[in-house]
């Protein structure tokens, strides 16, 4: 099987040759193909290089076409800054006065950073899309609105002018859609969603449902309805408190659970009845991913995937972003591991 | 209610309208602005931190009542005369160099000045020579630093050697934190503390000035 077969395969419930593996990288390929984050981050054709480097030379299953969080808020106005080998992020945001009605919708296919994430999605899709899985990043109702207005302002809106953020999010909603589509259209299987304001490190569980569930959900729907094979919506750190808003109620095909979450007890938890949702998870990109050898990398794996089991419904990942010194040794310790302990 | 638990209500709640009227009706009768904070506005900071670590708050709430109490120490602070003016540690903070992540930076900050310490907060994108030029000038009992990246956490290190570089290592204690950040990180770079959030913060600082008296 190759990685679009094999990821195909668990989407449909049945079993693969073995886990398939799909780490969370981007920006996480560019060192290891020689080249700098900024260049990565503003060069489409550098970015899909940097993301087949990094498939052919680890070896796993599928890639991730983006830049990084601030795609959306850089395209509806702000203003942000691209370190020379580093994260780029917004430097300046483009809401400063509250009013949705000041915000224009961005045409994904001639608005930078949107277009070149489009674009690299397209050039991978010719390369590659036969055999491995495209899955690009968009960022969720909340996560954009964080990059537009600012995410500490924003914390105070919801308080201050809670009618103000519902409007912000039904855009930034609209604005998932219109992206997610133009990438399905260029190509991609699948859409990544990242969501890590959503997360009970740092929003409510009331907040969650309250302000952001029924978007993610109108997001996941549009995009499952313009042909998308799966959804993986990435919310950070320990998911437990709404597991089952977040695994279920969105509607979403994949979670991507972040390393603080144990994946069997949530593959076989009450929260995720009925048994549809898959799972993507989880190592520590802070931890043996970037700090341990190749050798803890493969230990770590060879744990995560017997604490499994054999579940067609588990896809092994990174938890969260992967950094560029992760490439290739340990990730490709990764793809060993589902070789050597994960065949079905 | 009294006037002083009115406050420290008031900003556990994040109403800072209402802090700010009740700490200038507490001046006005003559109660002093150091048990105002003491009483109305540390106490509520502790609450507040008590309440996150047990998750009954998140972090918008906390952001509103750290909001509250600065609004109530912008009133008060001023008004401090001689010992009332002394604070419980000084901090130095920032978030580290290619970073712009603030948010937990903030929260730890104000915090810590809602737990009585002088908080000099440097801002983002804070380069090691800038943290040891600040360790020099304000001569802080504590450096802080934060980042939410695995591609900034080495900066910590390197921060921490430029300390050691410049001589100061000893006197100053090191913390460190944000998303990415571990024990176990933390102990590899050399720090004094980690603090897996803004109350954990608070209390390794407390800790650590016990255990040095």
């Amino acid at each position: 099987m190759n990685g679009l077969e094999r990821i195909r395969t668990v989407l449909d419930a049945n079993e693969p040759d073995r886990i398939p593996v799909f780490p969370l990288v981007h920006y996480g390929t560019a060192r290891a193909a020689g080249y700098k984050i900024r260049d990565f981050s503003t060069d489409p054709e550098i970015n899909a290089r940097c993301l087949i480097h990094g498939y052919r030379q680890c070896g796993y299953d599928g890639v991730q076409p983006s830049v990084a969080v601030m795609v959306e808020g850089e395209a509806v106005g702000g203003l942000a800054e691209y370190p020379e080998d580093n994260v780029p992020f917004i430097k300046d945001v483009c809401l400063k006065i509250p009013d949705v009605g000041l915000l224009t919708m961005p045409d994904p296919q001639a608005t930078n950073p949107m277009s070149l994430v489009v674009e690299s999605t397209r050039l991978c899709a010719a390369e590659i899309g036969r055999e491995a899985f495209i899955a690009p990043s968009i960022m969720g109702p909340l996560n954009s609105a964080g990059q537009i207005r600012g995410v500490e302002t924003l914390m105070f809106d919801f308080f201050d002018r809670p009618d103000f953020v519902g409007e912000l999010l039904d855009f930034t909603t609209e604005l998932g859609i219109e992206y997610g589509k133009a990438l399905l259209d260029a190509g991609a299987h699948g859409v990544f969603i990242g969501e890590a304001m959503c997360s009970p490190a740092f929003i409510s569980p009331n907040f969650y449902r309250k302000f952001v569930l029924s978007r993610q959900k109108r997001l996941i729907d549009a995009l499952m309805g313009h042909g998308a094979e799966c959804t993986i919506l990435h919310i950070c750190a320990d998911t437990k408190p709404i597991m089952r808003a977040y695994a279920v109620e969105t509607g979403t095909t994949v979670i991507d659970l972040d390393w603080q979450v144990d994946v069997g007890e949530i593959l076989n938890s009450d929260a995720m009845r009925p048994e549809k949702t898959l799972v993507r998870g989880n190592l520590d990109p802070a931890g043996e991913l970037l700090r341990g050898t190749p050798r803890e990398v493969l230990a770590a794996s060879k744990k995560l995937i017997e604490s499994v089991g054999k579940n067609p419904r588990f896809i092994l990942g990174s938890g969260c972003a992967m950094n560029p010194d992760s490439l290739p040794a340990n990730c490709g310790a990764m793809v060993e591991a589902a070789e050597r302990y994960g065949r079905f | 209610m009294n006037r002083l638990d009115a406050i420290k209500t008031a900003v556990v709640a994040g109403k800072m309208e209402e802090a700010v009227a009740g700490i200038n009706a507490a001046i006005a009768t003559g109660i002093a602005p150091g048990d105002i904070i003491r009483m109305g506005l540390i106490e509520a900071m502790t609450v507040v931190g008590e309440q996150f670590k047990s998750n009954e708050i998140y972090v918008p709430e906390m952001l509103i009542a750290a909001r509250a109490m600065k609004a109530g120490l912008h009133i008060l602070k001023p008004l401090m005369v001689g010992n009332e003016a002394k604070s419980l540690a000084a901090v130095v903070i920032g978030t580290v160099k290619g970073d712009l992540h603030d948010i937990g930076k903030n929260l730890v900050g104000i915090m810590m000045e809602g737990a009585g310490c002088k908080v000099i907060d440097l801002g983002v994108d804070i380069a090691p020579d800038k943290f040891v030029e600040a360790v020099h000038i304000h001569r802080p009992d504590f450096l802080a630093m934060s980042a939410l990246l695995t591609t900034t956490m080495p900066v910590m290190r390197e921060t921490i050697a430029a300390i050691e570089k410049n001589g100061k290592r000893s006197a100053v204690k090191v913390l460190v934190g944000g998303a990415p950040i571990s024990r176990k990180f933390a102990d590899e770079i050399g720090a004094d503390g980690y603090a897996g959030n803004a109350a954990e913060a608070v209390d390794q600082i407390k800790a650590m000035i016990h255990k040095t008296k």
